[in-house]
């Protein structure tokens, strides 16, 4: 018995120790976001949030939380969005979204201008943002 | 009057003193290290001595010394931003095949007009068939190489000209379209010599809509095509002496080489769709293309390729087939030997015909690189020996 509580309880850390990707913007955006909005704008099929106003995509360069985000909400592998972004950007059709270092640098960014939309670790979160989704 | 020189000397001087607002440069690449070897020896068909176009295994690229050289390339794209939606950008390339030498195959000035529109004027390459533009780009490439029956060596693939580019939502597809407006002049190569040529007015339209696992696609382009140094430089001279020999008229031979001139209307269509569900992948694509009203064939190519990715690895099955069949209407209201003339002349300026078989492995090993090796299996002509060959390397995005 007791070895199977334990055998449940480490599971349970095992699962929650994946990273959960949290979707931010600055506080004053009040737009509401499903997936679909968020990967419209992350693949640059749309370039307003909701709401009208313009939405600038922040990428983290690599990493968990950047594989987390491309599997979870973009549905593709990061070779895929690579081949994605390569065809648009070596035919004159767009431009990749700006790209950072890590998370505290997304949030540094985010909570500086309405008009920028990132993700990050959800352990990393702090106040100075507002979550629109956790994957 | 002197006066007035001085203020606008000192006025031009402040403007060039007064420091300049430096642009975001951004720098991008790809590049493909790829090597090919061909099992078989190139049979001599039609006994002439030369390797014809018909005779060429997967176009001529490898033979039975393994080779570095054709398909590898390496590409450096600058692009800067000069701020409120106007940017420049320049792509230089160096392919294995032409011996490296570095040629601007991007060279374009681009404007944003809002999010749904761009604009982009000067060197850039034709929207030819679905994946024309990016057909280069190997780390876009599912398999070691885009299938040779519809992305064929074409010499006016690098065009001039201005380009409106849309990207719009439509429920939820997803449509970007192009609609531009080239020409192109270079040289054209045939029966061994180069001839001037030049594809005039060239108006193409090129769109792709995208529902997420599925995507349609369809486009095409029209041009004036002069190949009148072509035409007069080897065709007329074979029609006359084939007509003097036969006795035909002259009024009859100039009608003929009027008939069978390489000069005319080009006509360049394709269609296609791609699922992409579940990581099972399957591509169709149709085109079809050639010179209206010409003694040049109508060329009919499509592939069909089913594949499913595992992980990092995907594999893909490929199979294509490129016909050009000639048709002898054109030759109807001709006599008995100018029919003749004619139709040996129609069969001589037919390319090629094949059907290959391609079986390929991708492994993305790293986030930017991706190794692919193939084996590949080809027919010639409609005849039942099967030539084959293998080829690998890596495509990289930077």
């Amino acid at each position: 018995m007791k070895k199977i509580v334990s055998l449940i309880t480490t599971l349970l850390f095992c699962t929650s120790a994946l990273a959960n990707v949290a979707v931010i913007v600055h506080p004053s955006n009040t737009t509401n976001m499903d997936k679909k909005a968020i990967l419209k704008v992350f693949l640059g099929k749309s370039k307003k949030f909701p709401g009208g106003s313009l939405a600038l995509p922040i990428d983290i360069k690599s990493g968990d939380v950047k594989a987390e985000f491309t599997r979870k909400v973009l549905g593709k592998s990061e070779s895929q969005i690579k081949a994605y972004w390569s065809k648009l950007v070596f035919t004159g059709k767009g431009r990749a979204p700006q790209v950072v270092d890590s998370d505290a640098d997304v949030l540094d960014l985010v909570s500086n201008n309405p008009s920028i939309i990132g993700y990050v670790n959800e352990k990393s979160l702090k106040d100075n943002v507002k979550v629109v989704a956790i994957f | 009057m002197k006066k007035n020189i001085i203020t606008t000397s000192l006025l031009m001087a402040g403007i060039c003193i007064s420091s300049p607002s430096f642009a975001d440069i951004t720098f991008n690449g790809f590049a493909s290290i790829k090597a090919g070897v061909v099992f078989d020896d190139v049979d001599d068909l039609n006994g002439n001595g030369l390797v014809d176009s018909d005779e060429e295994i997967l176009g001529g690229l490898y033979d039975k010394d393994l080779s570095f050289k054709p398909e590898s390339i390496f590409a450096l794209q600058i692009s800067s931003d000069l701020g409120e939606g106007l940017s420049i950008t320049g792509q230089l390339y160096a392919e294995g095949r032409n011996d490296f030498d570095v040629e601007a195959r991007w060279a374009y000035l681009s404007y944003e007009l809002n999010d749904e529109w761009r604009i982009n004027a000067g060197r850039m390459v034709l929207p030819m068939f679905y994946k024309s533009e990016s057909e280069k780009i190997g780390y876009t490439v599912t398999g070691n190489r885009l299938p040779r029956s519809v992305y064929d060596d074409f010499n006016f693939s690098v065009v001039e000209g201005i380009r409106l580019n849309n990207s719009t939502e439509l429920g939820d597809w997803s449509v970007s379209s192009s609609f531009g407006y080239y020409s192109w002049e270079g040289d054209w190569n045939a029966f061994g010599d180069d001839y001037n040529s030049k594809f005039d007015k060239i108006f193409s339209v090129s769109t792709e809509f995208n529902y997420d696992w599925l995507t349609l696609f369809a486009g095409g382009f029209i041009t004036e095509i002069d190949l009148s140094q072509l035409s007069s430089g080897a065709v007329a001279p074979g029609i006359s002496a084939g007509a003097s020999a036969f006795g035909v008229s002259a009024d009859e031979t100039n009608e003929l080489i009027n008939t069978l001139g390489l000069s005319g209307d080009g006509e360049y269509y394709y269609l296609g769709a791609a699922i992409d569900y579940n990581d099972w992948l399957l591509t169709a694509e149709y085109a079809d293309y050639g010179i209206k009203d010409s003694g040049s064939t109508f060329i009919e190519a499509y592939y069909v390729m089913a594949g499913k990715r595992f992980n990092d690895y995907t594999v893909l099955y490929t199979y294509e087939d490129f016909d050009q069949t000639p048709e002898y209407s054109s030759l109807a209201g001709f006599t008995p030997a100018a029919q003749a003339i004619g139709a040996s002349v129609i069969d001589l300026l037919v390319e090629k015909n094949f059907k290959t078989q391609t079986l390929s492995l991708r492994y993305d090993f790293h986030s930017n690189a991706a190794f692919k090796i193939d084996v590949f299996s080809t027919k010639l002509n409609g005849l039942s020996k099967s030539y084959s060959g293998l080829s690998f390397g890596i495509d990289l995005v930077y």
